[in-house]
């Protein structure tokens, strides 16, 4: 299969660059197309509250963003990612808030997509997911949407989504995370969007004023239309003021 | 008028603490011989509540300016009590109030061994504010200051989560009724909401009954207590549900930002209901 890839993210309105805590794994060319029979990918977004979550969220996903078998090993993927987060937040010089915020431990949402081709000759491939949190997975064919995960409904977005922490002891719900699986056939999209864009085209699709997914069709053909696209849907109070990230990936024979 | 801003760096809070310095406060938090004195309580939960404050600012390596902090004492005189570098200064930036707190003490606390027995840990304890007992309770020409602080502030940040105002006191205002200046200071409001008031009366007798957010007047004893619950706000949404949460019981659209008799436990629970961000992002 073969498959072409964009992911952009804009921080949060009057944030540094550098504050933005969403994270996306793999790092490629946005436009790069790969020719593989296997792919996966993650996006997390930190939790603002939590001190560190950029850090982890990094982490989590450049550990498990190109792992197969997430669904089986999460908790032991946290475990090890866990610890080079404490590595990394060893070596910096802590003032005493700044410790309790580590004690407390760092927090992000987590998506995981898997693509499988077993035999380009079939028409149903298989894909699977891990979902925690509120950063969603869409799957569309021809415009149609066949699939959202985690969450459904605009209404599902709160200001407690579950979180994935470097506090083991706050991880009751990762283990048994949201798992679903389903099939694709080529020329089928897949979208990531952390919750703001999520929450959006939920919502869009439920007024049913625009087609969603046509508009961010068009407004993410290149980083600079999808930074002023998301700029001007802040400004209308269209979409919520938080880091944004989409990963788009469109699947060919 | 939904106490929904976002607090932020952009859009910061206030946070403004008034702290009776009337001589009663040295009696025994209860009254109870063996508990620490009033004043020594009240300090000691305002210097956590503070610490808290500055915690919940910590962001990665900074502390993010999304609240000014004040302490008003009233007593034998009605001033900002905040000291050291801070000294003069009537509202505080909680990066700076980290920077500057008068000393840094060391205590020891039990902490759990992990195999059912306790051991003795010496943590740090920043202290801000210093217990003081003298005087008499001029309730009235406290939050006649409170007001004249944050008029100018609400002015200076229309679209900021109102400021919480936090009384915690022993006993009756004896320069007049309190109900007055409280509304003054209740009118002034960002385009979030008003200034939100906040009464913590703690207790000096142990077999007094503890009321915590009535709902309504009738549920009170006598006229002070009537008093303060006018003086009161009605608690925030985000301040019922974390009061829920900390306490487990629930809290109706109406129940005042007043807690009567309270105990040590009700004083901090009253103290974190209202300092809790209320929607701290960023």
């Amino acid at each position: 299969m073969k498959i072409h890839w964009k992911l952009y993210s804009l921080e949060k309105a009057g944030n540094r660059e550098e504050e933005n805590e969403d994270a996306g794994f793999p790092i490629l060319h946005n436009g790069a197309n790969l020719r593989v029979n296997e792919f996966s990918c993650a996006l997390a977004d930190g939790a603002t509250q939590a001190s560190f979550s950029k850090n982890w969220a990094e982490i989590l996903v450049r550990n498990t963003g190109s792992q197969p078998d997430v669904p089986k090993n999460l908790m032991r993927y946290i475990s090890s990612a866990k610890s080079e987060w404490e590595s990394e937040i060893e070596k910096k010089k802590l003032s005493w808030p700044a410790e309790i915020k580590v004690r407390q431990g760092a927090f992000c949402t987590y998506l995981w997509f898997h693509l499988l081709e077993e035999d380009h000759k079939k028409d149903q491939q298989k894909w699977e997911a891990v979902g925690i949190g509120d950063s969603c997975l869409f799957h569309f064919r021809n415009t149609a949407l066949l699939e959202s995960f985690p969450l459904k409904k605009s209404d599902g977005f709160n200001n407690t989504p579950a979180l994935i922490s470097t506090n083991l002891s706050r991880n009751a719900g990762c283990r048994s995370p949201q798992l679903i699986n389903g099939s694709w056939q080529y020329g089928d999209d897949f979208l990531l969007a952390t919750d703001a864009l999520s929450a959006w085209m939920m919502k869009t699709r439920e007024d049913g004023q625009e087609d969603a997914y046509q508009l961010l069709k068009n407004r993410s053909e290149s980083r600079f239309d999808f930074v002023r696209w998301v700029n001007a849907l802040r400004n209308s109070g269209s979409i919520k003021n938080d880091d944004t990230t989409l990963i788009w990936l469109s699947v060919y024979s | 008028m939904s106490y929904n801003s976002e607090i932020s760096r952009a859009n910061p809070t206030c946070f403004l603490f008034l702290i009776d310095h009337s001589t009663s406060m040295q009696d025994p938090i209860m009254g109870s011989a063996g508990n620490p004195k009033k004043s020594e309580f009240a300090a000691d939960a305002l210097n956590k509540v503070i610490q808290s404050l500055v915690v919940s600012a910590s962001k990665d390596m900074e502390i993010r300016r999304y609240y000014q902090i004040g302490v008003l004492g009233y007593g034998f005189d009605v001033k900002s009590i905040l000291g050291g570098d801070l000294e003069g200064q009537e509202l505080a930036w909680v990066d700076e109030i980290y920077e500057h707190p008068l000393r840094i003490e060391d205590r020891v606390k039990k902490e759990s061994d992990g195999a059912g027995g306790f051991i003795e840990v010496t943590t740090k304890f920043p202290v801000w504010v210093d217990p003081v007992s003298r005087g008499q309770t001029p309730m009235c020409k406290v939050l006649e200051k409170a007001h004249e602080i944050l008029e100018k502030w609400v002015e200076e940040h229309p679209q900021s989560y109102p400021p919480t105002v936090i009384n915690l006191t022993d006993g009756e205002a004896n320069d007049g009724d309190p109900r007055k200046p409280a509304e003054l200071l209740k009118s002034l409001a960002t385009e979030d909401g008003n200034v939100t008031l906040l009464t913590v009366h703690a207790s000096s007798n142990q077999l007094a009954r503890q009321i915590i957010f009535p709902m309504t007047v009738q549920d009170l004893p006598d006229h002070f207590s009537k008093v303060m619950f006018e003086v009161s706000s009605p608690l925030t949404p985000k301040m019922r549900s974390t009061g829920e949460e900390l306490m487990g019981i629930s809290l109706e659209d109406g129940a005042r930002g007043f807690v009567y008799n309270a105990d040590i436990a009700g004083i901090v629970q009253a103290l974190e209901i209202g300092t809790r961000p209320a929607n701290m992002q960023s």
